[in-house]
């Protein structure tokens, strides 16, 4: 069954959000369980690799067949199947979203894996890990691989649950983390601004082709939508956690940050960035400030776990800075306003993002969200001035990709941002 | 009037976001059922042509635990990295690969790494100087036992 890996990981993030008491859009939970209980296998399998114990189905299922059992018995009759009454424009939109969400699966159904990072990297390692049965030192040695381990480890968990190297399998992680993100996307948006408006710019962010490329098309397998997953998750929680500081949500927000660091190279800035923006505003508002340092400390113990192990073995380290050359700054500006107005890939997505910026600075989470979108992407800035590549082909070959990651965030706050320039609109009401 | 230019930016976004709707689901009777038609393996020499055959072929000749060193014209990696994904368990080192710039690429190299086949891809030259006791062609590859 093509479909238990993935059943089993909502299962696991569902229980973990229950645990926590955390209240959302029933949408907006099961796009956070997904991710949420792959990430939480991933540390498991690469903790037990640290340990050397080699994988298998059963130490994935049974450490956490208890909190399973013990959160379905508790939770058997909270499930509500709601009808709401849907306008026509919502009824439209839902069909959009629906038909962009299954073209997205089809798409992913009909090819063998297209995407270069896929064959050179992140599935390669995954059947290396998964015939090794743990994170094989040999093999990285082998492909000169310095990417952090975490999306290899989730695709092989995924092979594990299947008992073979099932590549359609793999595929399918990465359309979910497509739909997961529309999930997440649309259950906070609702919870913040209306269902219309949250439909609304579910579609928009849908029908983005670069999205929809790495969901299910060409592109699938490159890691960067699994990333955007993880800043989208991360800054909302974080927002929550701005909000409402308490125990709860800085354990959200440390539990969706602490990936990120491990799913790509440039995770540990973004990482950075999003705890920097957590500090910022837990100085602002006179939240517990030590409370926060300890769980960020907590959050990057296994990014430290895996540098020591990455030191220890002698792994390859990422090669691509030299030093910074800030006469490239003029041609490397030019480059990326042409890719944020390239409409072919995002629509207007960075056009209306950029239009409803200065509204962001009315209110706290507004200028939350704004401020990490644009920290990641100064960041990425600054590695075309610093790259050892040729700056213009290395962002010509990436920059799409490092926008994927700020690009559902991105139409999390546009959608915000335009809910409250237009909400005595009557077709925003419901 | 900034209010107007707002909505009229989402508007815009809206159209151009349904066209692209239109557009992408219009592709599966035009393009994509030329796919939906075929079978695994036809669906691999379709995506991957020439460098799944010589997988196919690698699969027959090369002994466990041995390896292959792969002698390219293709300088992107596209050739190296795919037959490098389909071949493993069986190392394939890019043996021609000449950016020195750091030890990743001294690794994928495999220069201290004796292997019993060499592969040369779109008539690259094999610079090795070790003697040659079988070879055969396939369609865009020279495969070499030594």
């Amino acid at each position: 069954m093509i479909i238990f890996p993935f059943i089993f990981s909502i299962l696991i993030g569902w229980s973990i959000l229950k645990m926590m008491r955390f209240s959302a859009d029933t949408l907006s939970i099961l796009g956070y369980s997904y991710g949420l209980g792959l990430s939480v296998i991933g540390f498991q399998l690469i903790f037990f690799s640290f340990l050397q114990i080699p994988w298998n189905i059963w130490i994935i299922i049974v450490p956490w067949l208890p909190l399973i059992l013990f959160t379905i018995a508790k939770n058997k009759y909270n499930f509500k199947i709601l009808k709401p009454k849907l306008g026509l424009l919502e009824k439209i939109l839902i069909a959009a979203i629906l038909s962009l969400t299954l073209f997205v699966f089809f798409e992913s159904s009909i090819r063998p894996l297209m995407a270069y990072d896929a064959w050179s990297n992140w599935f390669l390692a995954a059947k290396a890990f998964y015939l090794y049965q743990g994170v094989d030192v040999s093999y990285i040695q082998f492909a000169g691989n310095s990417s952090p381990p975490l999306i290899s480890v989730m695709v092989s968990n995924v092979y594990i649950f299947l008992g073979n190297i099932n590549e359609q399998a793999g595929i399918y992680l990465f359309t979910g983390f497509y739909i997961s993100i529309l999930l997440v996307l649309y259950g906070e948006l609702k919870s913040m601004t209306s269902r219309t408006n949250a439909l609304l710019f579910t579609f928009l962010l849908a029908s983005s082709e670069n999205l929809i490329r790495h969901g299910g098309r060409i592109d699938v397998g490159h890691a960067d939508i699994i990333l955007g997953y993880f800043i989208l998750c991360s800054t909302i929680l974080l927002i929550k956690y701005i909000k409402q500081a308490d125990f709860r949500h800085i354990t959200l927000f440390a539990l969706f940050l602490s990936p990120i660091s491990l799913l790509k190279n440039e995770g540990i800035v973004i990482a950075l960035v999003i705890s920097f923006a957590a500090i910022i505003f837990s100085i602002k508002n006179k939240q517990k400030f030590l409370v926060l340092i300890l769980f960020l400390l907590i959050t990057s113990s296994p990014y430290i776990l895996w540098k020591l192990f990455h030191h220890f073995y002698n792994l390859p380290d990422y090669p691509l800075f030299s030093s910074f050359d800030i006469s490239r700054t003029f041609e490397v500006l030019i480059n990326i306003a042409k890719e944020l107005l390239n409409i072919r890939r995002w629509n207007l997505l960075w056009i209306a993002f950029f239009v409803f910026l200065p509204f962001a600075l009315k209110g706290k989470q507004e200028k939350a969200i704004a401020l990490v979108v644009l920290l990641i992407n100064l960041a990425y800035f600054s590695t075309y001035l610093t790259t050892a590549l040729d700056p213009i082909e290395h962002l010509r070959g990436s920059l799409d990709r490092l926008l994927l990651h700020t690009a559902p965030l991105a139409a999390f706050l546009t959608g915000l941002l335009f809910y409250r320039k237009f909400k005595n609109s009557k077709l925003l009401k419901s | 009037m900034i209010t107007k230019l707002l909505l009229i930016v989402v508007i815009v976004w809206i159209t151009f976001a349904s066209f692209r709707t239109i557009y992408n689901l219009s592709k599966i009777p035009r393009e994509e059922m030329s796919w939906v038609r075929l079978d695994d393996e036809e669906k691999k020499n379709k995506a991957y042509s020439e460098i799944h055959k010589i997988d196919k072929e690698l699969k027959k000749v090369v002994a466990p635990n041995d390896c292959v060193h792969f002698y390219t014209k293709d300088k992107t990696g596209v050739s190296y990295f795919l037959l490098r994904y389909l071949s493993y368990p069986t190392r394939v080192y890019w043996a021609n690969l000449e950016d020195y710039r750091n030890v990743s690429n001294q690794r994928i190299r495999g220069e201290n790494r004796i292997c019993s086949i060499s592969v040369s891809h779109n008539d690259a030259e094999i610079n090795n100087q070790r003697s040659i006791k079988d070879e055969f062609v396939i369609d865009g590859a020279r495969i070499i036992k030594h």
